[in-house]
């Protein structure tokens, strides 16, 4: 451990509670070869219970799909993604969001 | 291990007709290309990628539980759970027989009216995690349940493992599964609930399983018993099957069903069988100079699909029991 850290903003928004969706930055330990989902992994886990993101029940590797999103702009897989300094976390899209990075059936024509 | 004598040439040339670019899927195993070339050691294990064993159904898919059926996965199959591939012709054939099924009995039996107050026990159980103040958080309990899972329940198994296994998940039962209490009491996606709630079935299926585990006393497929490291066709051509009876889980067994081919008499000792038969086997053994390239194709293939395994997170066997506790709600 080299106890480097990084900041990692993630997307908030529960539409049942908030007006507006909202930026939050976490500090969470660096380790080499870090995917943006083992980050989330670890804040969900050690530092905030109420983020809501697809997690893995099995696949972890890039098959399935079901964590795209977006890191720092641009679309990719979360479980797939590996980062090495400050991040940003959204949704593939801003519509039909169920919670933070959650989302439903996106609405047709909207991004 | 090591690449050894094979020449790293025919090494590259076998993975790139299976992973070109040292590419599977979305998995980069340049670097497991590079040690190979170089010669350096690669440490290679056993995990697990599906689990044997599922709900006890009859030809027409029926369970233990009159008008109860289950189908796919989390039923007695030969796939076991989380072959998705494999999984998917089987779910397709038994969810049709199963729902045509089904339908005949409700047909039959008719539809009872229920009455809504048996279902609110359930829903306060449920309910539950969401409504208590507390700061025992289902995430962290969740996550040691997987990791212990991991190291007790992977397909080397031992006797006094077991046991301290199975004891653990009484404690887990006692002393933290009543004490969950989420952060948020939201109910849109709650992370923390959803984990509250399957971890109860997780710690069920994973008694259930490491109890028929510790049963039995042999080693077959995808679990070898280190204390017993002998396949014995004498004493263990028989399923094991676990009943809950009075909150208690109760082990019988009954004989497997042989159609055409006998397996061999006496005891067998595990790890040779294994050897014998990746040796005898036609597409991977015999002597000419295409079977033995074929052979070697083979050993890489395996062996990549084992790192390729070793790369993924711990806990997998866990979550896939998580995913039976799932669908067998």
């Amino acid at each position: 451990m080299s106890g480097k850290k990084i900041d990692v903003t993630v997307f908030r928004f529960d539409p049942s509670v908030d007006k507006e969706p909202y930026y939050q930055r976490y500090e969470v330990p660096y380790e080499k070869g870090m995917s943006a989902m083992s980050a989330l992994d670890y804040i969900y886990l050690n530092l905030d219970g109420t983020l809501a993101y697809y997690d893995h029940a099995a696949c972890d590797l890039g098959i399935c799909g079901r964590c795209t999103g977006k890191i720092n702009g641009k679309t990719g897989l979360f479980c797939q993604t590996v980062i090495q300094e400050d991040i940003t976390l959204e949704p593939l899209s801003k519509y039909g969001i169920i919670k933070d990075l959650v989302v439903g059936k996106a609405v047709e024509g909207q991004e | 291990m090591r690449r050894g004598q094979v020449p790293w040439e025919t090494l590259e040339k076998a993975a790139a007709a299976r992973f070109s670019n040292w590419k599977y899927k979305a998995l980069d195993l340049s670097e497991l290309g590079r040690m190979f070339k170089e010669n350096e050691p690669i440490e290679v294990g056993a995990v697990v990628e599906y689990f044997d064993g599922g709900i006890v159904i009859d030809e027409r898919f029926e369970t233990g539980v009159a008008g109860l059926y289950a189908a796919g996965e989390c039923a007695l199959g030969p796939f076991g759970a989380n072959r998705v591939c494999s999984a998917i012709t089987e779910m397709l054939v038994h969810g049709a027989d199963a729902g045509r099924n089904a339908g005949e009995y409700a047909g039959k039996n008719g539809t009872r009216k229920l009455d809504g107050r048996a279902f609110r026990p359930l829903e306060e159980e449920a309910e539950r995690p969401l409504v208590r103040q507390s700061r025992l958080k289902p995430a962290q309990v969740r996550r040691r349940v997987q990791e212990m899972a991991h190291k007790s329940l992977g397909p080397i198994r031992e006797k006094e493992e077991l046991t301290g296994f199975i004891a653990f998940l009484d404690g887990v039962s006692k002393d933290e599964l009543p004490h969950l209490g989420t952060t948020s009491k939201s109910r849109i996606y709650n992370k923390e609930w959803l984990d509250a709630i399957e971890l109860r079935n997780m710690v069920h299926l994973l008694k259930t399983s490491a109890v028929s585990a510790l049963h039995r006393t042999e080693s077959r497929g995808v679990h070898y018993r280190e204390d017993c490291p002998y396949t014995d066709n004498d004493n263990w051509l028989q399923e094991n099957i676990i009943k809950l009876n009075n909150g208690a889980l109760v082990v019988s067994r009954r004989p497997v069903t042989i159609t055409s081919l006998m397996p061999p008499k006496g005891k067998v000792p595990f790890l040779d069988m294994m050897k014998k038969m990746m040796q005898s086997r036609s597409d991977i053994g015999g002597h000419t100079k295409k079977a033995k390239a074929r052979r070697l194709e083979t050993k890489v293939i395996v062996l990549l699909a084992l790192c390729s395994m070793l790369s993924t997170p711990c806990s997998t066997i866990a979550r896939e029991i998580a995913c039976l506790g799932k669908k067998s709600m």
